[in-house]
Parts: C-alpha cells; structure tokens; sequence
C-alpha cells in the first residue's frame, strides 16, 4: 500500500487527548493517546520536540538539522515519513 | 516506591527481571444500569457496601504511577454509579497517568460530562451493544439504550474529546458489522474496536445465543481487513477475533503479570478480569500491601509468569513468547487444569473446541431474551 507523504509546507499538530511524556521509571520517551502508547527513539523525540502547532514540516527540518548538524536535505525523507506514520496512527493531524 | 527493592527471585520466573506494569484497569465499581450477557465482570459481582474510597484509589492511582504505570482505564461495572467519578478521574490525572474513560454513557448528563472532562479525562471509551434498537435493548436489557448512547456520542464529539466505539460483536449482531463501522463513523470515532465477545464468567453461560458461526467469523476478518485499508488514518481500527475459531490462542492480557493489572471496586489485586475464577489463587488486596508488592513478590502475580509453569509443549514451543500460553482461565473452565495449555491452540489440543462448538444455537428469533441469563445491576 502507498502512503502519500505529508507536504513539506503542512503544519503536523498533536491531535486533541495525545500528549508526550517522560517515562522516568523506563528512561525513555512516549506518546500517550487514547489506549495507545508509542514508545520513541531518539530521532522521534527530536521530531515530537519541534511540533509547535505553528511550524511547517520545512521549518522542522531545517532546525533539527541545525540542531544535529546535519544538511536539511539529508534527513527532511525521514522527518516527512515519520510525521505521516504519526498521522496515520492519528497522533498528528494537519 | 522502591522499586529496585522489590525485585526478588519470583519463584516460577525464568527471566531475570519481572518488566514494570503500563496499564491500570480501575474497576471502580461492578453496579450497572446495563445487564449486557456476556459482562466482563465476574459472576460473583461486588457488592457497593466493600467498594473502596475515593482517597483509597487515589493512593492507588499514586503508586501505580510510581511504579510504571502509563495509563488508566477507569471502567466498572459503570463507571458513572459512583458519585465520586469527578473526583477519581482528577486524582488519577494528579497522579500523570493518562485517563481512559470506559463508559456505557448511561446516567451521564451533558453538565456531568462536562465536570468529568474539566477534570482531566484524556478519553471516552463508548461502548455500544448494537446499531439496532431492539438488538441493543435486547442485550443491554435496558429501554432506549442506543438512543441515549447516542445523544451521548454526540456530546463529546461536541466537547472535541477523543472517541473510541467499542463494539462488543457475537452471533445476534456481527450481520451488522458494516453499518456498526459506519456509525463510528458518522459520530466522529477516532478508535473503533470491534471486540468479539469472550466466552468467560457470564458470556460462558450465554455460549449458546452468543457464539457466532464459522462462516460469520470468516466474514468478519474480511470486512475488517477492507475496512482497515479503507478508513486508514481516519477510524483506528482494534480488532478482537472469536478466539474459539483462531488456530493459536490470544495473548491473553499480554502475559500473565507482565503489562497490566486490574483492581476490583473492593480493591483486590488481580491480573486478568476473570482470575477470581482461578479459585486456587489468593488475590492480595491494595489496602493491605502496596501495589510494588503485589506486583513483583506476590504467588498470585509470579505463578503463571515465564515458563516453569507450562506444559512441555508450551515450553517447547516457537510461540510462547507469542501467546505466553494463552488464557489459564479458560484453560481452567474448559480442560479442568488452569495450567495446560489454552485449549484453543491447535497444537496442543486438535479437538478440544469441536465439542464446545456444538452448542452453538440456531440463531436470533421471538423469545432469546427468555434463553439470556442477564447479569443483574449489582
């Protein structure tokens, strides 16, 4: 099955009732929704980290790659899949 | 909490260390206004006069928190019978758990909805008995319920928290399933679980109305399969086979002692819904012990944990990281041992269902309600 990729000018939000947590006991983080829980690796918490409700998937990319010094367009295919897995699991909606 | 001190050798573990538990199902009372035959709860219900306190679950809710605990799911019985529902669902967003809400909507107005929403409820889980009315009173044996359930979708569709169907399916409405999907649509769903029922505690009573056919079952694993590419990114679909015609058994409760842990309305500590069937168990009580100490030391959670407990064929099997085993209470009410393996696996036991199956009845026609052992309100 093909899954159109999220544009690259959307803005991914959390969908309501879905929210990001620090799980201390395990040392790891998640995404809790409703009866769901998604846990994240490290590339996946940067993700979550940078949606703000008002920033393109572009701008997303473009800080994560300063952040990890790295060239946008090196990891903008990874941060548009992971943010259409998300919408697909309905933790992000645009 | 410590929870580094509560890791002893548990006496049957293989591993080396028991995981931390995710879930919390807070069964806060077994009182319902619905009668629904194939009721999850035990046969033997509890009774409100030993239900424990509001400050009693939210130390309950503190600790399994502390412990590892994720999410909650605060279910019943009806949630909504205790006057402290508000009160419960705050105290256990207090705690940072994420708050499920299991609910029948009956007995819940829109103001009351609102409080338990203000409060800090993450989520409602609906459930719903049939699209058609009479198939709804017919099982909920309570009048208009599909219409009240609905005018209560619509409320928090409204309110815009997120929506989950449950549709618990059996012989009399799987026809139905189509338009069962629809309707989650329609009331703006994000989860639709399509759960067929489990055939324990009061659904075993009520086999010989509820248990769908062969040829229903198939039709049913289509019609999900279809609908799950069709509705992709929009309706979450959870889907709960008929165990009895699977080839290899559920992973009940995802392994005994392993992810989640129940407490019933009078505090007792259990890992499945059913496990007071196991009458050879003793279930630790949270008013007596911490929940740490339950769930890492006590003989009831650690005796069907790893493999020491399993028949050789279990043990031996590619699967048992799988199924860990399957359902020991089922394997109790069908084969007499709570420790062979689930007699639904086709390894272990080629024919052991055939006979059960048998007792399947002819269908839904004037007077099954006289054929339904209802569960009382409380």
């Amino acid at each position: 099955m093909s899954v159109q990729l999220v544009a690259t000018s959307a803005i991914p939000k959390f969908e309501r009732g879905v929210r990001l947590k620090h799980d201390t006991v395990r040392e790891r983080h998640v995404v809790l929704g409703p009866e769901m829980l998604i846990e994240l690796n490290q590339t996946g918490t940067a993700i979550m980290n940078q949606i703000d409700g008002a920033s393109t998937v572009t701008e997303i990319v473009d800080r994560l790659a300063q952040q990890f010094e790295v060239n946008p367009q090196d990891i903008s295919q990874d941060v548009a899949e992971f943010c259409t897995s998300m919408m697909l699991s309905r933790v992000l909606s645009i | 909490m410590h929870i580094d001190d509560a890791k002893p050798g548990p006496e049957h573990m293989t591993e080396t260390t028991i995981p931390a538990p995710q879930v919390l199902l807070a069964e806060v009372t077994h009182r319902c206004p619905l009668q629904c035959p194939y009721c999850s709860n035990p046969t033997e219900l509890i009774k409100k006069d030993i239900e424990i306190s509001t400050a009693d679950w939210a130390r309950v809710f503190k600790e399994a928190a502390e412990l590892g605990v994720l999410q909650v799911s605060i279910s019943g019985g009806e949630p909504a019978a205790r006057r402290d529902l508000t009160e419960l669902i705050r105290a256990a967003r207090d705690a940072d758990l994420y708050v499920n809400l299991i609910t029948s909507g009956i007995g819940i107005t829109k103001s009351r909805l609102d409080n338990l929403v203000d409060a800090g409820c993450d989520h409602i889980q609906l459930s719903l008995q049939d699209v058609d009315s009479d198939g709804a009173k017919l099982i909920s044996n309570l009048n208009q319920s599909l219409e009240r359930k609905l005018e209560f979708a619509n409320w928090v569709a409204e309110m815009g928290v997120p929506l989950t169907i449950n549709a618990v399916m059996h012989r009399l409405n799987l026809d139905r399933l189509p338009e069962t999907i629809e309707l989650a649509q329609q009331l703006g769903a994000r989860r639709l679980e399509i759960a067929n029922v489990q055939y324990h505690g009061w659904a075993s009573l009520n086999k010989h109305v509820l248990m769908p056919t062969q040829e229903q079952s198939d039709k049913t694993n289509q019609i999900v399969a279809d609908a799950r590419v069709k509705l992709q990114g929009q309706l979450l679909i959870d889907y709960v086979p008929v165990d009895h015609y699977a080839e290899y058994p559920k992973s009940c409760m995802n392994g005994w002692g392993r992810v989640a842990l129940i407490v019933a309305p009078d505090g007792s500590v259990l890992p499945c819904h059913n496990a007071t069937t196991l009458e050879h168990l003793t279930f630790p009580n949270a008013l007596d012990q911490s929940l740490g100490t339950i769930w890492y030391e006590s003989h009831a959670f650690n005796i069907y944990r790893g493999d020491a407990w399993m028949p050789e064929i279990c043990k031996t099997c590619d699967r048992k990281e799988v199924d860990y085993g399957g359902c020991r209470c089922q394997a109790l009410a069908i084969l007499g041992d709570a420790s062979a393996a689930d007699p639904v696996c086709s390894r272990a036991h080629p024919h052991a269902l055939v006979v059960a199956n048998d007792h399947v009845s002819q269908g839904y026609e004037v007077g099954t309600e006289k054929q339904i052992t209802y569960r009382p309100n409380s």
